[in-house]
C-alpha cells in the first residue's frame, strides 16, 4: 500500500519516498535506493519505518551546513545583511532568518544544498 | 522556542543547550560554503613534551575546535562558550554529537530482550540470555559480543559500551536522557505490537508458565491448557466424595459426554476386539 505526496511521488504510510514496485526507500534527488524494503521495520510483511540506528539519528546534521556566511560581532552574533527589498541575506546573497540560519521561501531552515 | 531558532537539544545527562552555544565562528569557502578552519600552535603539555611544533584547529576567535566546527576543551570534549562540558569526547561519533531534540522518538522496547521476568530483580544478576536466546546485559538490554547495546531488529549498535553507566557490576545502563521520559515515546502500530509481545512474555512468566516466546503453536497449546486448568479448578474442582470432577475440554464440556467421531469409534472397536481376543482365548 502506498500514498502520493503533493508532487505525486509514491510514499509509504510514514511519508518516505518509495519505489512503488519494490517498496524500497529512495532518494529524492537520484532515485537511488537508500534502504531496501527488507531492512525496514514493520509488522509482518508490511515494512515502512527506518531501520535503527537511523530512526533515532534521523535528526542528526552538522549545523554549520545550515548557517549563512557572515562576519561576526564581538559577541559572536552574525552581522546579517539586507537586500534592496529589506530581506535578510548572507554574504552570498542567500536568504537567512534573524538568527542567521539559511531559509527557504516558507522560512523553513535548510542546509547548503537547499 | 523563539521564532527562527532551532529547538533546544538535550545532552546525555538530560541537560538542555542551544546549538549556537557549542559552534565556533568561521569564514566560509565562497564556492563550497564549507567552514574554513584556522590553525594555531598547540601549547598543551602533551604536545610540548614531543619537542616538535604542533598545530591545532581553531575558529576565528582562536578557540580550539574539531574538524566539524564544534568548540573543544583540551581533552577533546565539546564545550559551550562558557567552557561547560556538553558532550564528552567518547560520546561523539565521527566528531559529531548526537542530536537529541524533545521530539526525538525513543522506546526502551527497541533494545529490551524478550523476558518473562524483571532481570534487574535477580539478586545474582547473572542472566545472560533472553527467551529468544539473545545475549542480554544485567539491565535486560540486548547486547552484542562486545557488550554494546543493539536493537532488536537489525542488531545494529544503538549505544556503544563506552557511553553506558555501571549497573550491577556491568556497563549496562543507557544514558539518562533516554530513560528520563523527556523524549517522545513512539505511538504507532510497531510499538503497540512490540509492547503486546513483551507484556505477553512477562504475563506468562508471572503465571509460572515456561517460556514466553512468540511461538504460535506453543502459545495455542499453553492457552488451551490454561483454560482447561482454570475450568477444572474454578468450575468443577473436588467433588463431595473427594474425587476430582471429570476432565472438561476447552469449551467446558465433559469429555465423557463428547460423542466419539467415526475414526475414534473404529479405533475403540479394534481395541475392544483385541481385548476380547486376548482374554477370551486364554486357556483355562
Amino acid at each position: 500500500m502506498y500514498f502520493r505526496d503533493r508532487d505525486g511521488n509514491a510514499v509509504n504510510q510514514r511519508g518516505y519516498l518509495i519505489d512503488e514496485t519494490t517498496g524500497d526507500l529512495r532518494s529524492q534527488y537520484t532515485f537511488d535506493v537508500v534502504f531496501k524494503n527488507y531492512n525496514l521495520i514493520g509488522i509482518g510483511n508490511s515494512r515502512f519505518e527506518l531501520p535503527l540506528p537511523y530512526r533515532l539519528e534521523r535528526h542528526n546534521f552538522n549545523p554549520h551546513h545550515c548557517v549563512g556566511n557572515f562576519d561576526y560581532d564581538d559577541e559572536d552574533k552574525p552581522i546579517i545583511l539586507q537586500d534592496g527589498e529589506g530581506n535578510r541575506i548572507d554574504k552570498n546573497f542567500r536568504p537567512v532568518n534573524a538568527s542567521g540560519w539559511l531559509i527557504d521561501e516558507s522560512e523553513n531552515i535548510i542546509d547548503n544544498l537547499g | 522556542m523563539e521564532k527562527g531558532q532551532l529547538p533546544k537539544l538535550y545532552n546525555y545527562d538530560g541537560r538542555m543547550y542551544k546549538m549556537q552555544s557549542i559552534m565556533g565562528v568561521f569564514e566560509r569557502d565562497n564556492h563550497s560554503k564549507e567552514i574554513k578552519l584556522c590553525a594555531k600552535e598547540d601549547n598543551s603539555q602533551a604536545r610540548k613534551r614531543g619537542g616538535t611544533k604542533k598545530f591545532t584547529s581553531c575558529d576565528q576567535r582562536g578557540r580550539k575546535v574539531n574538524s566539524t566546527g564544534y568548540l573543544l576543551d583540551e581533552r577533546g570534549n565539546i564545550i559551550d562558550k562558557s567552557g561547560n562540558i556538553i558532550w564528552r569526547s567518547h560520546e561523539l561519533l565521527y566528531n559529531e554529537p548526537p542530536k537529541i531534540f524533545p521530539f526525538t522518538e525513543f522506546s526502551i522496547n527497541w533494545i529490551k530482550g524478550t523476558l518473562d521476568r524483571d532481570v534487574t530483580q535477580n539478586p545474582r544478576h547473572d542472566d545472560e540470555y533472553d527467551l529468544e536466546g539473545q545475549r542480554i546485559n544485567s539491565m535486560g538490554y540486548l547486547i552484542d559480543s562486545k557488550d554494546n547495546i543493539i536493537d532488536r531488529w537489525s542488531k545494529s549498535i544503538l549505544f556503544k559500551k563506552d557511553v553506558l553507566e555501571d549497573r550491577f557490576g556491568q556497563e549496562a545502563e543507557i544514558p539518562y536522557v533516554f530513560r528520563s521520559g523527556k523524549l517522545k515515546r513512539p505511538d504507532d502500530e510497531i510499538e503497540k505490537h512490540l509492547q503486546k509481545k513483551l507484556d505477553k512474555a512477562m504475563t506468562r512468566g508471572r503465571s509460572g508458565l515456561a517460556g514466553g516466546q512468540d511461538d504460535s503453536d506453543d502459545d495455542d497449546m499453553l492457552s488451551d491448557l490454561e483454560k482447561i486448568e482454570r475450568r477444572q479448578k474454578h468450575k468443577y474442582g473436588q467433588m463431595d466424595d473427594g474425587h476430582l470432577a471429570p476432565m472438561v475440554d476447552v469449551e467446558g464440556q465433559d469429555i465423557d459426554d463428547i460423542a466419539p467421531d467415526q475414526e475414534q469409534r473404529g479405533l475403540m472397536g479394534d481395541l475392544m476386539m483385541d481385548h476380547d481376543e486376548q482374554f477370551n482365548d486364554q486357556p483355562e
